[in-house]
């Protein structure tokens, strides 16, 4: 058992397709941050209240730790702004990739404690994969780590762990799983005759347009999108089995079932179109495109192997 | 010994991580049996009891629930306990509740300025003709700040005291300013929206000349 477990993490692969999720996943933070850059927002909504901002958590017994270091003041809370969003420029070009994605997992946590509310779930996800990101080697190629090496961005023969790009398929999976597993609500479900999305695009504050009174049509495609959406979220796991089934040719009937029914490619497809559809009708910022640029980690370019 | 040593680290982050996402439903109050959708939401599972030939009453549905839901954050917080520091330095973690629970009686946020002796809106969700500054409160992270749930946020009044400057310094002739929310009347499955309240909620008011 705990040898299968060991060789299950001791592999190796192309660096290709981690880079490529490296370089676009800071590309969508920043341009979040940018945004409020743009909006006029980013010298208010992380400084003190007592000096005019809305962070209640950057003065006092709550103080980030980043505040107590550089004092609870405006130029901090700017100053953290900026050096989370010069951050994402570092890891994004593969800069000094292992320190520059492990300082902007903590600033960005650092970020989060001058004003947790608005610090939503996507925020949390990219911290845990920078993490990985940081101790992956993904930034050995499409980097400038790559050039200073060998002169060229590009380095195709470089091999890296596979155990990095497993977690984020299995973060990715746990994701979705999870959030279908936690939507209590009897809206959800047959009980609650499916309504939650009807709900949900009636929220004024939420919703990019006025859903009220859309007609029976629109009030049916919602149930069919509520149950499409729980239980497409709660199938996520076939996802590993798929994944698993078409590595190793395992698992018998179901892997093959899996395989023939194209099932990764199906349930990445749908996924597209439910993130697509959620950017389409409610405001959730980045969260639709943080979510798409993962979706290359369920694909690897060349062929995992083992180093045993 | 490598692979050795990155197999257990992967199997603690794992471990750490399953603990995290153990759900951690909200704490279920007793004002909850006042709120219209919770109230819709038990009678929810007062039906699907009786489906299974089970009788139990709103309260009796409640009762269980809350015990269930305190076991369940209360075990949660036992094993969160030694990872907490480092999730908290990190700012990472489990836990995945996306629209979990939809509001039943939604809020729309609302700001007014009064001028020439009445209130008229510069600010309501959604309407074409009250959109001042409406880019800023689509902003995800914005929104968060002021989005009221039973209250409103904890950064809402420091919020609400720039917005007010902002709404002063675009509406010179305004003398106050309310800033707060109407709350959706019930929404009914497949029934038409049924209007919003007249009463302004967690409203606040701010007066030009005040120091």
């Amino acid at each position: 058992m705990i040898r299968r477990w060991v060789a299950f993490w001791n592999t190796e692969e192309s660096a290709t397709t981690l880079a490529a999720v490296r370089v676009l996943m800071p590309l969508v933070l920043l341009s979040d941050l940018l945004h409020v850059w743009f909006l006029g927002l980013h010298d208010v909504m992380w400084s003190p209240e007592e000096l005019g901002g809305w962070s209640v958590t950057a003065i006092g017994a709550e103080q980030p730790l980043f505040g107590q270091i550089f004092g609870g003041t405006t130029e901090t809370s700017v100053g953290l702004f900026w050096l989370v969003a010069w951050l994402c420029v570092m890891v994004s070009t593969g800069t000094f990739t292992r320190t520059s994605a492990l300082m902007l997992a903590l600033c960005y946590a650092q970020l989060e404690d001058f004003l947790p509310v608005a610090d939503r779930a996507i925020d949390r996800l990219y911290r845990n994969l920078f993490l990985v990101l940081a101790f992956s080697g993904a930034g050995k190629t499409l980097s400038v780590d790559a050039w200073l090496r060998t002169r060229a961005f590009r380095d195709d023969a470089v091999r890296i762990g596979g155990w990095a790009r497993r977690l984020f398929i299995l973060q990715v999976v746990w994701m979705y799983f999870d959030a279908g597993l936690e939507k209590g609500a009897s809206t959800w479900s047959v009980m609650g005759r499916y309504d939650a999305l009807h709900y949900i695009l009636q929220d004024p504050i939420m919703s990019r347009a006025d859903f009220t009174n859309p007609g029976a049509l629109f009030h049916w495609i919602t149930r069919l999108g509520t149950a499409g959406t729980i239980w497409w979220e709660l199938a996520a796991p076939l996802m590993l089995v798929a994944l698993f089934a078409t590595g190793t040719g395992r698992l018998g009937r179901m892997g093959r079932w899996l395989r023939k029914v194209r099932f990764r490619e199906v349930y990445l497809a749908i996924g597209m179109l439910f993130h697509i559809i959620l950017w389409a009708t409610l405001e959730l910022g980045m969260f639709p495109p943080a979510m798409l640029v993962l979706y290359p980690c369920f694909f690897l370019i060349g062929e995992e192997r083992s180093r045993d | 010994m490598k692979a050795e040593l990155r197999a257990g680290l992967i199997a603690l982050v794992i471990l750490s991580q399953a603990v995290a996402a153990i759900p951690n439903p909200p704490e279920l109050k007793d004002s909850a049996l006042k709120d219209p959708s919770a109230q819709a939401e038990l009678d929810a599972w007062v039906d699907n009891f009786a489906a299974f030939g089970i009788e139990k009453s709103r309260e009796e549905v409640h009762a269980l629930g809350k015990w269930w839901t305190a076991r369940l954050r209360g075990t949660r917080e036992a094993l969160v306990w030694p990872f907490k520091p480092i999730f908290q330095f990190t700012g990472t973690g489990q836990g995945w509740g996306l629209f979990a629970f939809p509001d039943m009686q939604p809020h729309r946020f609302e700001i007014a300025v009064y001028e020439d002796g009445a209130f008229r809106d510069v600010y309501v969700d959604l309407d074409p003709d009250a959109d001042f500054m409406a880019p800023v409160f689509a902003a995800r992270r914005v929104r968060a700040v002021y989005n009221p749930g039973n209250k409103p946020p904890p950064a809402f009044d420091p919020f609400t005291d720039w917005l007010a400057d902002q709404v002063f310094e675009a509406h010179p002739d305004a003398e106050k300013v309310r800033i707060g929310f109407r709350r959706s009347l019930r929404l009914k499955s497949g029934e038409p929206h049924p209007g919003y309240s007249k009463r302004v909620h967690f409203t606040r008011v701010f007066d030009r000349e005040a120091p």
